[in-house]
């Protein structure tokens, strides 16, 4: 008897531009996937996991990622993240997690400039009647803001290394290699907070999955190492829970080996980015 | 020194706005009737400010005439605000123009400019049922118009 088949929702909003690769890059690690749209997302729960590609969702209106971020839809992923669900998002994908909060998904206690911690500026809130924008049912800790990059302003397209920092058990770092090259192509991919310990916190957690790096892993905080300014080099973070990455840079445009520079030769064989893909699928078989 | 505020909206349909104003309507705050984006500049410079404005208007990296509507305010001089409407100026915090300054000082002659700040000029247009329409607005800014990681919202106050 054959297994079946991990079925992930690769979900389109209008402006995602990245589904077609996503879902091959996931049909490539042995999973079945499907195309799911913004306004047809019934049975969401029908499926073992979610990725949200890359692209403009809502051709990047207000800013990047905010509008999907209040969808409907996304408010039933969160509700399937909570079960246990896995979920990626890759890019825009990224930039639409961390503006619904799932990522990093642990602001409880971060301190805000003042030396408020959330919970703090949540009480006074709840005494006053009014709702903050970091309640718990919409803790928004960090932003994707515009790139800070001496060559270029705005998109910025190239391929960068990225280092697996945190050992901590998670559904998309399984026999991923310690250092991976992998495209970035983005305008807006800096993370940045103004929650002071919130970084700390990130790096005591082991939720700082990846960060940029040289091409023998040193992680410095300078162009072209780091190629959007992001704090602390970060360019994917995961949940306390370890079941959802927001990632900036593509593995789905390095699933093989022929997308990578120099490797042409190497064909259809298994690229760096198909790793974190295969993770998911052991990590959802397990 | 001197300074005019720039206000450049669009002549042909916002879809901008419009996709915004429906996703305001998503999160429940129905009490939006109407919204209007335009962006806005500060210009800091040097020398008279009449023939300044005049060609400011006209640079087409600034207003494209073709689709582009634009109001200037002088110093001293407000926005006359529609009864119920709450304007909210967003900005990047680390914006500090440099590439817009760069291309107007040395490509297109502003040599007596100094300074620039642009953000999105939001215009919140309330119903008469609207009990609070500042704060309404704040909560907004709050929830979707800005991220205060890296944006800062404000009332901006209208004569």
């Amino acid at each position: 008897m054959t297994k079946q088949k991990k079925k992930i929702a690769v979900i389109w909003f209008p402006g995602t531009n990245c589904e077609e690769e996503s879902k091959r890059a996931i049909e490539s690690a042995g999973m079945e996937a499907e195309i799911v749209r913004w306004n047809d997302a019934k049975n969401l729960e029908h499926f073992d996991g979610y990725v949200l590609p890359g692209g403009w969702s809502y051709e990047d209106r207000i800013r990047a990622g905010v509008i999907a971020a209040k969808d409907p839809l996304v408010i039933e992923i969160k509700r399937q993240a909570e079960r246990g669900k896995i979920v990626l998002g890759i890019c825009n994908g990224c930039q639409v997690l961390v503006e619904a909060g799932l990522i990093p998904g642990n602001s409880e206690n971060c301190e805000n400039g003042n030396g408020e911690t959330s919970r703090e500026r949540n009480r006074e809130a709840a005494k006053e009647g009014t709702e903050r924008k970091d309640a718990p049912n919409g803790k928004i800790t960090m932003a994707l803001a515009p790139n800070v990059n001496p060559i270029v302003s705005g998109y910025f397209c190239t391929w960068v290394y990225v280092k697996k920092i945190s050992e901590r058990e998670n559904a998309f770092s399984g026999g991923i290699p310690d250092i991976m090259p992998i495209p970035i192509a983005h305008g807006e991919g800096r993370f940045v907070t103004k929650d002071k310990k919130l970084i700390a916190e990130l790096e005591k957690n082991g939720q700082i999955l990846f960060k940029y790096c040289g091409e023998n892993g040193n992680v410095a905080d300078r162009y072209p190492i780091n190629p959007n300014g992001a704090v602390s080099n970060i360019a994917g973070i995961i949940n306390p829970r370890g079941n959802v990455l927001a990632m900036m840079p593509h593995p789905e445009r390095a699933s093989w080996m022929h997308q990578v520079p120099g490797h042409i030769r190497e064909g259809e064989a298994p690229g760096p980015g198909r790793k974190i893909f295969e993770s998911m699928r052991d990590y959802l078989i397990k | 020194m001197n300074t005019i505020e720039l206000f450049v909206g669009l002549k042909i349909p916002d879809t901008t706005a419009i996709t915004t104003l429906q996703a305001i309507h998503t999160l429940g705050k129905n009490g939006v009737a109407k919204l209007s984006r335009e962006i806005y500049y500060k210009f800091v410079f040097e020398g008279d400010v009449d023939s300044f404005s005049q060609r400011i208007s006209r640079a087409d990296v600034i207003v494209n005439a073709n689709k582009n509507s634009c109001k200037i305010l002088k110093e001293g001089e407000k926005l006359n605000a529609a009864k119920g409407a709450v304007s909210i100026l967003v900005r990047d915090t680390g914006d500090k123009c440099a590439g817009l300054l760069k291309t107007l000082r040395e490509r297109l002659g502003f040599k007596e400019l100094l300074g620039i700040e642009r953000g999105v000029f939001w215009t919140l247009h309330f119903g008469k049922d609207a009990k609070n329409p500042e704060e309404e607005a704040m909560d907004i800014a709050d929830e979707l118009l800005h991220n205060r990681h890296f944006q800062e919202a404000v009332v901006y106050r209208a004569g």
